[in-house]
């Protein structure tokens, strides 16, 4: 008897001596950045954000580009006109929450209040979409370049993350500006934004902030599809691999490119669906399947091009493993914009124009957008031109 | 009217043109559009639903670890009289085998009647390929890695290959984990030959499958064997973009995200499914036509229950999630065989058995019976190389 009680002991302290030496001399993975608790969250925040048939809001203009946007419709540029722009869109019915994931705010709109006196982000949040806020500080020249840009913005932001969070905010947004040319972009230019984006997108999900990477490849120039399909895919893949190099936690990320469009100067035009199997292409050949969403900037586009575009993304007939929506600006509110005047009394009008192009983006989200007047989806199959191989 | 049209057409082709000279399209593409197609149709076949890869590729020093522990002397003519009996299996492997990885004194032999080894896979429309590196190298100033050697000439081998009837070639790099390893220099170093190697397939009309497999040798955990899987997939696939790449046409040959062989922890076939297709999903881009697991150390029914959990696991899987086995899915035909010309029948079918079961887990139907008998043990080797 006191020999079992022996072995069965020693068999203990051998176990509790393995454990204590697999806890001191081996690392299950190095250093994990975030606990499995902070993953979830990120992971819930980024699904709610890309919910089937919705997108985001990108109401995110600076003051300087809220200037651009006022000046177009003769109405001067004041904090009371930007807050009142702004209430228009974000006190309309809640309905607008079947179509709205997320809205991204600009820092002092994220202070300001709506008419009824509540905080935008309360406003917001209280519609069931979440809020999120612009976190970087603008393009910074690269020196020895053709005119490239990096972007800046990382000093603090740990600490700026922390206050956005408790002041309402669950995921951040982050832009980099890349452009096509002969010489551009350059291998410099390529790394140095891939790398900053990956940089910010640390800090954001280490303060509970799911980040946007935006890596905008500009559409100015008259190159074709297939150079900014080519583009595309070359900074796309260098960005993935700053993100898994910072050990960024991808199902809590969610993308921002640009649709692959020729160049704004190009001669020759090409259809919605040309510019749907591009991207599409593109996104796969580089954008693993574990990142929950992509959310289409608008750009240039007009608000019935960059919803036909969205529309066609989602018809294209190759496997999508992520949601593809939209974080549209110009291509939301450009119709309320111009409805709005600056005029209490069109703020009905406007912001049905804004409901409106919202319902649209988010049928088109799911490929269910019919424009009246326009062939059905089954002609638009056969606009697929046979003869690109992507 | 139609002459005006025409008129457009030819202005607007003209256009084109002088737009192209003027402004790369895109910089130097490495593949015409037909060259594409067919790489991408090449991928497709192989990995086509239910079916998988026989890897038949075992070096002569590697056929020898084969046939020794069954008592057969290891000469050409019982390697040849093996691949045989592997190769002229019944039709019921058709829908299960999709390649067949070569050797390359295997791809010049021929049957008992005759016909070429090649020639007979290929008209049975099974997809032929190559094992095409010439073996690890080491790399001076780590602690024992290695690299992967064979680029030289590997251009005129491809096109050589090509024409005696490969579509598809394979490459294998090593990688290990340890408290120091895999290191940056081994990480980079094996994802740019890949790369390398990838490329000149490509222009060769072969589709590459690349392997970057990191043994399982070693007491780390699961966890540790997903985070090193994902770091040097994430390497491989930007190698594979900086080197212009058509991933469509290309196969990636990974190990399963497993725990060491050493490891205290015991995991089930639902965790390692899970640790592998997260890995992967973080990592591979949706483009690659398909993945195909090496079996590593595992026994033939380890590697199927294992396939079988990773296509039955509920994330979303964009890739074919398929075999290319060695040992598991010759393991029981060697035994049964043991050089014997009586035993070849029955040894056949332990290979069509195992065939036809990693068919099924290719599709996540395999319904494993048991453990038992050959099928069951682990053939892991220490420090597994060949």
């Amino acid at each position: 008897m006191k020999r079992k009680r022996h072995f069965s002991h020693s068999l203990h302290f051998q176990k509790s001596h393995l454990l204590i030496h697999l806890l001191f001399t081996r690392m299950t993975h190095q250093f994990p950045s975030l606990s499995p608790e902070q993953k979830k969250e990120l992971s819930e925040i980024a699904q709610k954000i890309v919910a089937p048939g919705k997108g985001i809001l990108a109401a995110d203009e600076s003051t300087g580009t809220m200037g651009k946007r006022l000046q177009k419709i003769n109405v001067e540029n004041n904090e009371e006109n930007r807050r009142c722009f702004r209430d228009l869109l974000f006190s309309v019915d809640p309905s607008i929450a079947n179509s709205i994931g997320g809205v991204i705010f600009f820092h002092e709109t994220l202070y300001q209040k709506a008419n009824s006196g509540k905080l935008f982000p309360q406003v917001i949040k209280e519609k069931g979409i979440v809020v999120g806020i612009k976190v970087d500080k603008g393009t910074a020249g690269l020196n020895g370049t053709d005119g490239e840009t990096t972007t800046q913005g990382l000093d603090g932001l740990s600490e700026r993350c922390a206050q956005y969070k408790k002041d309402g905010c669950d995921f951040a947004k982050w832009r980099c500006v890349l452009k096509i040319s002969d010489g551009c972009p350059s291998a410099l230019a390529i790394a140095e934004n891939a790398n900053v984006l990956a940089r910010y997108a640390s800090i954001c999900q280490q303060n509970g902030l799911v980040p946007i990477v935006e890596p905008e490849i500009l559409p100015d120039g008259d190159h074709d599809l297939q150079r900014c399909q080519y583009v595309t895919e070359k900074v796309l893949a260098a960005v993935y691999k700053a993100l898994s190099d910072h050990h960024v936690y991808l199902e809590g990320t969610l993308l921002k490119p640009n649709m692959v469009t020729a160049g704004h100067s190009c001669p020759k035009k090409f259809t919605p669906a040309e510019v749907a199997m591009a991207t599409v292409t593109a996104l796969r050949r580089t954008v693993p399947a574990s990142v929950p969403g992509i959310c289409f900037l608008s750009g240039g586009q007009s608000e019935e091009e960059a919803s036909l575009n969205l529309n066609a993304i989602n018809q294209v007939p190759l496997l999508r493993p992520w949601k593809l929506t939209f974080s549209y600006g110009r291509a939301l509110q450009a119709s309320a914009l111009a409805a709005w005047q600056g005029k209490a009394a069109n703020m009905k009008a406007a912001q049905e124009a804004f409901s409106t192009r919202a319902k649209i983006n988010g049928q088109a989200s799911k490929g269910e957008y019919k424009p009246s007047g326009t062939a059905d989806t089954a002609s638009m199959k056969s606009l697929y031109t046979a003869s690109y191989v992507y | 009217c139609a002459l005006c049209q025409d008129f457009h057409l030819k202005m607007n082709l003209i256009r084109l043109f002088l737009a192209k000279s003027a402004n790369m399209t895109h910089q130097y593409p490495a593949l015409t559009p037909e060259q594409k197609k067919e790489l991408q149709d090449i991928a497709e076949r192989i990995v086509a639903p239910g079916k998988g890869i026989l890897a038949a590729d075992e070096s002569t020093g590697s056929m020898a670890k084969r046939l020794n522990p069954i008592g057969v002397e290891n000469t050409e003519e019982n390697r040849r009289r093996y691949r045989q009996l592997l190769f002229t299996a019944d039709e019921r492997i058709n829908s299960c085998i999709g390649g067949v990885i070569f050797f390359h004194e295997t791809l010049y032999q021929s049957t008992d009647d005759g016909v070429n080894f090649s020639k007979l896979i290929k008209d049975r429309g099974i997809v032929v390929g190559i094992k095409v590196d010439k073996g690890v190298v080491p790399l001076a100033g780590t602690n024992g890695e290695t690299t992967t050697q064979g680029l030289d000439g590997l251009s005129e081998r491809c096109a050589q290959y090509k024409k005696d009837g490969a579509d598809f070639a394979k490459w294998r790099c090593v990688l290990k984990i340890s408290d120091t390893t895999p290191s940056e220099l081994a990480i980079f170093e094996n994802a740019n030959v890949l790369a390398r190697y990838a490329s000149i397939c490509q222009q060769n009309g072969i589709v590459p499958i690349v392997e970057p497999e990191i043994l399982p040798d070693g007491d780390h955990d699961l966890k540790r064997c997903q985070y090193v899987s994902e770091k040097v997939l994430a390497a491989v696939y930007k190698a594979l973009s900086d080197h212009h790449v058509y991933l469509e046409g290309t196969l990636l040959k990974p190990n399963m995200v497993t725990a060491g062989h050493s490891c205290p922890n015991k995991y089930s076939a639902e965790e390692i499914a899970m640790a592998t297709v997260t890995a992967l999903r973080r990592t591979v881009p949706p483009a690659v036509t398909g993945v195909t697991f090496l079996s590593g150390g595992q026994s033939e029914e380890e590697a199927s229950v294992n396939l079988n959990a990773i296509n039955n696991c509920p994330l979303a899987k964009p890739w074919a999630l398929t075999f290319s086995y060695g040992r598991a899915l010759q393991a029981s035909a060697l035994n049964a065989w043991k050089g014997e010309l009586n035993n070849e029948k029955a040894a056949t079918e332990e290979f069509i058995k195992r065939a036809e079961a990693n068919g099924l887990a290719a599709q996540g139907k395999y319904e494993s019976s048991g453990t038992a008998g050959a099928a069951g043990q682990s053939l892991y080797v220490a420090n597994h190389a060949y």
